[in-house]
């Protein structure tokens, strides 16, 4: 074949994929035969664990700034409400598909079963492109949002939370077109909220907390302590900075950290306070510009195969590939991000007998905050900092055990022992409710 | 698109870019087509192209397996892609042979055989074919012991094809 011919081919090949798309239900649906297979569950079991309870669709007309009414498509699924309510944010995206939603929702009945919190999965999107709305038109699309799928969500039932493209003001929207059509305060309504309308305090840090929390357990089962580590952090921003300053403050060493703007690295341990100082300062809160004696610059990518004991990857999706896997020096990966280990690399770090500490339990302070945002908005009783954090280190140090525990008796992999640990806690409630009728 | 999971939570993709379209290259190479010709003649279930295309897939799995570390040993591949009984809606049956069988090991060839099944039905219009390849792992006790599918490795009657060694 000709080098022309070869190209033409490539070209007819990628144009027929680009028809096709990945179906993500389909995937989540094939993670829980493959965990259901191991636990030797039943068929019927496993199919009732896989179909969500409920899935809406709605049309959610909005009156646009030029006059004109448009009609964007949204959905609520409810995946699962055995353990309790559901629970899984609204994202508002271009791409999103009642599959996609299906998907996260089955997801976050894992999430949520893996730490042991009483709550089951769900999950909204809304099909658009936020960063073409003027703030209006957002507040309305969220409000109309909120009000077509109102019938299906509650404080008992369904609570919505922030996801991509969505944040407070928007979950603040949520709660006040909830309690303006209910006529009552529904503040348990949605998590996510800013503090002064009813949000929890510590909910900003509680993931890269949470991300400490499960080094520190790792590196216990590894005979190793936090104080003295070396460590490389991956994205500076929520997860990773707090996860740097918490570190740094237990007395590891934090020697390489990195975000878009590029990656920084000392052999003796950054001056992490110092750093902080400096992003607050910088007007896009980059560490780009930050200077101090023996701080070297890298390339962003370099901070992930540094010489260190534990990686944090907490910026994006696919970081660990293939590619650089079989450089990552640290004997500790634990996943701040959501799905930054490709599962080639997953081979690769595993046949090196690096430790993976996966996303689902590593990233998971942030859902369990949530959950004591909830608890707090259903008593109107509100903790301070200090309760939340020993509250969510209860919750994390025993799911890490479980984990552990189910890892060691499965002989398998932390990231397939959480899937299992959450289906098997699923399987339990199903087991103990019975079906109705 | 199919290039990647949409979702943030499910998890990246596996790498398996050009795994289809190299295999149709080399496929139609040995029909004697250009990628055009060769994708109409797979459509229109041509037995020599979908087994030409079937041999070149099991080639390509082979070059996916061999970059990732050690874990991999082997590849073999027998049943109709050997033997020229290959239909639309036939698989690649392979057996993998690895180092040590591990859930990472399933996960990732299942999420390889789902992205793959998914562009093939995509390619071809079959949507009747349930899975691309039918994998099987062994080991090395399972191949000097002569269990489960090992025994097909050692077998001097229905002897697999051996694609790849490391």
């Amino acid at each position: 074949m000709t080098p022309e011919q070869a190209r033409q081919t490539q070209a007819t090949v990628e144009r027929t994929l680009r028809e096709a798309e990945v179906n993500p239900y389909e995937m989540f649906r094939a993670q829980v035969d493959l965990a259901g297979e191991k636990l030797g569950y039943p068929a019927d079991i496993l199919e009732m664990v896989k179909r969500p309870e409920r899935v809406l669709e709605v049309s959610v007309p909005v009156r646009m700034d030029d006059g004109r009414i448009e009609v964007f498509r949204g959905y609520r699924v409810q995946h699962s409400s055995v353990r309790g309510p559901c629970k899984g944010g609204i994202r508002f995206h271009p791409a999103v598909t009642i599959d996609e939603v299906k998907a996260l929702a089955g997801w976050m009945t894992w999430k949520c079963a893996v730490v042991d919190i009483p709550l089951g999965g769900g999950k909204g999107g809304v099909v658009c492109d936020p960063t073409t709305l003027s703030e209006g038109e957002l507040e309305r699309l969220t409000r109309r949002y909120t009000a077509m799928i109102l019938p299906l969500i509650g404080p008992h039932h369904d609570i919505p939370a922030p996801d991509v493209n969505t944040n407070a003001r928007i979950m603040n929207w949520v709660m006040d077109t909830a309690t303006a059509l209910r006529g009552e305060p529904m503040y348990g309504i949605v998590t996510g909220k800013d503090l002064a309308v009813g949000g929890a305090r510590g909910r900003r840090e509680a993931t890269g907390r949470g991300v400490v929390i499960v080094i520190e357990e790792l590196l216990a089962r590894l005979g190793r302590e936090v104080a003295g580590a070396t460590v490389a952090v991956q994205g500076f921003g929520n997860v990773g900075s707090v996860a740097a300053q918490l570190l740094h403050a237990k007395g590891a060493k934090v020697v390489g950290v990195s975000d878009i703007s590029g990656a920084l690295y000392d052999p003796t341990g950054l001056d992490i306070p110092s750093l902080l100082e400096h992003v607050s300062r910088s007007p896009q809160r980059l560490i780009a510009g930050y200077t101090a004696p023996g701080v070297q610059p890298l390339a962003g990518p370099e901070v992930l195969t540094l010489d260190v004991d534990v990686l944090v990857p907490a910026a994006l999706e696919g970081q660990i590939t293939e590619v650089n896997a079989g450089q990552i020096k640290a004997r500790v990966i634990v996943e701040g991000a959501n799905g930054p280990t490709t599962p080639e690399a997953d081979l690769i770090l595993e046949e090196r007998g690096r430790v993976v500490a996966p996303d689902i339990l590593a990233n998971a302070g942030g859902v369990v905050v949530s959950y004591f945002e909830w608890v707090q908005n259903l008593q109107n009783f509100y903790w301070e900092e200090a309760e939340t954090n020993e509250r969510l280190a209860v919750i994390l140090r025993r799911a890490f055990q479980s984990v552990w525990d189910n890892a060691k008796k499965h002989d398998v992999s932390l990231r397939t022992a959480a899937f299992m640990m959450g289906l098997e806690r699923v399987v339990e409630a199903i087991r103990l409710r019975g079906v109705f009728p | 698109m199919i290039a990647s999971t949409p979702s943030l939570l499910l998890g990246p993709a596996v790498h398996y870019d050009g795994i289809l379209s190299r295999a149709m290259g080399a496929a139609a190479d040995r029909v004697g087509r250009d990628g055009v010709g060769f994708l109409a003649v797979l459509r229109a279930g041509d037995p020599r192209a979908h087994s030409a295309f079937r041999y070149a897939l099991a080639q390509e799995f082979c070059r996916y397996v061999s970059r990732l570390g050690s874990t991999f040993r082997a590849v073999y591949v027998y049943g109709s892609t050997v033997d020229g009984r290959t239909r639309p809606s036939s698989d690649v049956d392979i057996i993998a042979w690895v180092f040590r069988k591990s859930d990472t090991v399933e996960s990732l060839l299942l999420r390889l055989n789902h992205l793959l099944t998914q562009g093939y039905r995509a390619l071809t219009g079959c949507q009747c074919l349930q899975q691309l390849f039918d994998i099987h792992l062994v080991d090395d006790e399972d191949v000097e012991f002569g269990r489960a599918y090992g025994a097909v490795v050692r077998s001097v009657w229905t002897a697999p094809l051996c694609l790849w060694r490391r």
